[in-house]
């Protein structure tokens, strides 16, 4: 009957966390590569005003040979300019920004509605229940790109659209793990207790239900954003992601398919850009499992 | 068994309509004009109406989706916009092929890739095999499947000439190797990981230690005890990968200019092709939802506990 | 008034069966009982007998499938929503598991705060209330800062004897209350209860499985097995001439200091 305690070392809300994480962080090089990496790349698209040698739209008539082949890397174009005659390296740094930005807040508005789902369904139970994971099980249905490529098709390509759409069809596999959680937890004691005093639900879900599922959420979130740069970088290689002429790295990669007989850096630098964050973001999830949620099942 | 199945059926069947709803509404709530694209820009007001009568869209949404549900469920999913006279049902029917053959051939490169690696990276842990199989399964998982297959692409057909550039003719065979072997790659990394956590999982169980202290082969309980344990949940991963892929994977198909039903959609969307849309999202998570099914199938006849 | 009046109580879970019917499984048939204001009473019997389901349907955390329950002369089995919510404060229960009842991530501080403000009480006084109710459990001030994992499981039970009384109510349900703790923090323990009920007249239902417990704690005396109330009288009638031969069983399994042996034939003769 009695359940363990609650494990203590892994609540980031008690004191002595910031202890524990650096101690581990200090053991797993990869995960301290990836914060690194990852610290740096969000340095980069801050600054990318500052570090940028060129303007990411300007078009350069010497970035092209007498021929119209792009010129390769060096000189005045440290990482060789596009078919358009633009600066690589400064379209890259721009580039960062719309992968960061499009990929944490599409994943941040999926994870709350995710969270959200997920508690109110498994609290509540009954037919809210029911309908709530229909609802996922249907999305869950749609394969991922299909469906994000149909609703942009409808909805029509801009950023604004490409984060509504990947948070609308990643908030599913949150919404099933948050429920599950919920279902065990709310046979709790204390989760009983609370509800025995006469606690509203919304406060029984946010004191008493939510506290035990931040770990699992910062995991669960930080894989997430891999997952949505990849996404994004499919949307917009396949020309329904971010607009053009913004710097996007799936678009550079698109833009540059076409040309990567002659001039193969135009994919090697935004696959290897794509590569390095999603790898930061896996590894950095998998260190954070580790410190916070030993027990959280492997995603798909 | 029965009884899971008698459970389990109504609820596939509730996530179909909620599929094929979603697909309509999705569609069908279109900002765009599909008569005026096929009308062409020149097009009098009195000729775009007339194909808005012909394609039933002057009909209430209500009445269109009643139509469109009872179509389907014969099978009928409509008369492409684009193609004219050409019913989406025949077009998938077309499609299908090609991508069933970047499917099946997409999850065999994932087993044969990734159960190997998964057990060799099993049998030292923490030794370099391990991490270097972990770290290499973490770049699989990370890179962009369209760069890895446009890389594939620059050093085996453009560098060397092993395979051919793009396109599908005879030998086919030749055209999909490379497809699916990118499919598969960023694949295989899920299946070593599954295939070395559920072995490493086996290797510390009881029965395992037995059979060690009875002085068996490590050979035998590696392959013989263990890798049993991996069958179902390889199974099920199996099973939704193939539902997956067999709805066309967009990408991939794209890169490698392959006709399969991914593409078709994604040319049926650059021309506003509604009934081409709906049907092809419909019809891959027809797939899902039915291998989804029979996986849970399989896994309740192998593991009486899920039948509950 | 009666504190605690219930006719004829019934739970019903339901289970999965053969193809799409459910099987129903009675824990509770037919209970009835009442309790007095300041009176305690004892409710007995083995694991599935269903007294921890009389408790839950009591505390509507379980929905009763028949029967009334009056809780000071109102109906709770018909109240919903936030009439249920509003009511819930008259009833209150401490938990079996010392390890569980407490929100691991709060302090005991903010776990009886919960409690305050379920009751309404405004926030500036939730420091002054909590250190009361710290006081009356025979807790210092000083342990409203300390997280559950910190204090030990008797001082827990406390904070949760505190957690409930925060809502004022007139019924305290205690399931198996004292049951994981050792038998000198049990004493403790049960004083404290007993201080308490003498000071706010609260009526108890007392679950316990162990009888010598309960021959300390109750009044009154209810035996179940089965889902039913065997045996139903004064503590002393009870233990004095038992009844039901199931009764006297559990009579005789009581424990009795440097009298083991002769205690054990005296049982097998029972039987």
């Amino acid at each position: 009957m009695t359940a363990p305690l609650e494990i203590p070392q892994g609540d980031p809300a008690l004191p002595g966390f910031g202890l524990r994480a650096w101690r581990s962080l200090r053991k797993d090089w990869p995960a301290l590569l990836s914060i690194v990496l990852l610290v740096l790349l969000a340095l980069a698209a801050i600054l990318a005003p500052l570090l940028a040698p060129h303007p990411p739209l300007a078009t350069y008539p010497d970035g092209l040979q007498a021929n119209g082949a792009p010129v390769g890397p060096g000189g005045d174009f440290p990482l060789g300019a596009d078919p358009n005659g633009r600066d690589v390296l400064s379209r890259l740094l721009y580039g960062a920004r719309v992968s960061l930005v499009i990929g944490i807040l599409a994943n941040g508005l999926a994870t709350v509605m995710g969270v959200l789902v997920g508690l109110v369904a498994g609290y509540l139970g009954g037919w809210t229940e029911t309908v709530l994971m229909r609802i996922t099980d249907v999305i869950m249905s749609f394969p991922i790109l299909l469906f994000c490529i149909a609703l942009i098709a409808v909805t029509g390509p801009s950023a604004k659209n490409v984060v509504f759409v990947i948070a609308l069809i990643y908030w599913t596999a949150l919404a099933r793990i948050v429920r599950s959680l919920v279902l065990s937890l709310k046979e709790r004691e204390f989760v009983v207790a609370a509800r025995t005093l006469g606690l509203s639900h919304w406060r029984i879900m946010r004191k008493h239900l939510f506290p035990h599922l931040v770990p699992t959420i910062i995991v669960y979130a930080t894989l997430g954003v891999a997952s949505s740069i990849l996404i994004e970088a499919s949307l917009s290689f396949l020309g329904v992601g971010v607009p053009v002429p913004d710097p996007s790295w799936g678009q550079m990669i698109e833009q540059g398919k076409d040309y990567f007989q002659i001039a193969p850096w135009l994919l090697f630098a935004p696959g290897v850009c794509l590569i390095l964050t999603v790898l930061a973001f896996n590894l950095a999830g998998d260190w954070l499992r580790d410190l916070l949620d030993p027990t959280a099942p492997e995603r798909r | 068994m029965s009884r899971f199945l008698l459970r389990r059926l109504p609820q596939a069947l509730i996530v179909l309509f909620g599929v094929v709803t979603l697909a309509f509404l999705m569609t069908h709530v279109v900002p765009g004009d599909p008569a005026r694209l096929i009308a062409g820009p020149n097009a009098s007001a009195a000729t775009v109406a007339s194909i808005h009568h012909e394609l039933g869209l002057d009909r209430s949404l209500g009445y269109q989706y009643w139509t469109y549900l009872r179509q389907a469920v014969q099978g009928d999913l409509g008369t492409s916009y684009a193609l004219q006279g050409t019913s989406v049902a025949s077009a998938i029917g077309h499609a299908l092929p090609v991508s069933a053959a970047v499917a099946v051939l997409g999850v065999l490169w994932e087993v044969l890739l990734g159960v190997p690696i998964g057990i060799i990276a099993a049998y030292r842990p923490r030794g370099l095999l391990d991490r270097a199989t972990t770290f290499g399964s973490l770049i699989g998982l990370s890179a962009p499947p369209f760069w890895l297959g446009l890389l594939l692409l620059y050093a085996l057909a453009y560098k060397s000439s092993v395979f051919p550039l793009s396109g599908y003719s005879n030998p086919y065979i030749n055209y999909l190797i490379l497809p699916s072997f990118t499919l598969g790659l960023g694949g295989a990394a899920w299946y070593a990981r599954l295939t070395r956590t559920n072995m490493l999982e086996a290797l510390r169980s009881p029965y395992v230690q037995t059979a060690r202290a009875k002085g068996m082969p490590e050979s035998v309980i590696l392959l013989r005890h263990c890798l049993r344990n991996v069958l179902s949940p390889l199974l099920t991963m199996l099973g939704m990968d193939l539902g997956y892929f067999l709805g066309g994977v967009v990408v991939i198909e794209s890169v490698f200019g392959l006709p399969g039903v991914g593409k078709l959609t994604f040319d049926a969307i650059g021309t506003l092709d509604i009934p081409m849309i709906t049907g092809a999202v419909l019809f891959a998570a027809l797939f899902i939802v039915v291998m989804n099914l029979l996986v849970d199938l399989a896994y309740a006849a192998i593991d009486p506990r899920v039948r509950r | 008034m009666s504190a605690v009046v219930i006719n004829g109580l019934a739970v019903t879970y339901k289970r999965p069966g053969r193809g799409l019917r459910q099987e129903t499984f009675k824990a509770v048939d037919d209970v009835s009982f009442t309790i007095e204001p300041g009176r305690t009473l004892g409710l007995a019997g083995e694991s599935g007998s269903g007294k921890s389901s009389v408790a839950r349907a009591l505390m509507r955390v379980v929905e009763p499938s028949g029967g009334s329950v009056l809780i000071g002369g109102q109906e709770v089995t018909k109240l919903r929503g936030g009439d249920l919510r509003k009511f819930r404060r008259h009833m209150q229960m401490v938990f079996q598991d010392p390890y569980d009842s407490l929100n691991p991530r709060l302090t005991a501080g903010d776990n009886i705060a919960e409690a305050l403000t379920a009751a309404g009480v405004s926030r500036p006084d939730h420091t002054s209330r909590t250190r009361e109710l710290l006081d009356r459990v025979g807790l210092p001030a000083a342990f409203a800062r300390r997280y559950p994992h910190q204090i030990s499981g008797g001082q827990r039970q406390r904070v949760s004897i505190a957690r409930a009384l925060a809502v004022g109510p007139q019924v305290l349900v205690c399931d198996e209350a004292v049951s994981a703790l050792d038998v000198s923090v049990r004493a403790q323990i049960l004083n404290l209860l007993k201080d308490l009920q003498d000071a706010d007249g609260l009526a108890y239902l007392f679950i316990s499985h162990d009888m010598s417990t309960l021959r300390f704690m109750a009044d009154d005396i209810a035996i179940m097995r089965g889902g039913r109330i065997v045996e139903h009288g004064p503590s002393a009638d009870v233990f004095a001439r038992p009844e039901h031969p199931y009764t006297r069983e559990l009579i005789a399994a009581i424990p009795e200091p440097g009298a083991g042996r002769r205690r054990r034939r005296t049982a097998e003769e029972v039987r």
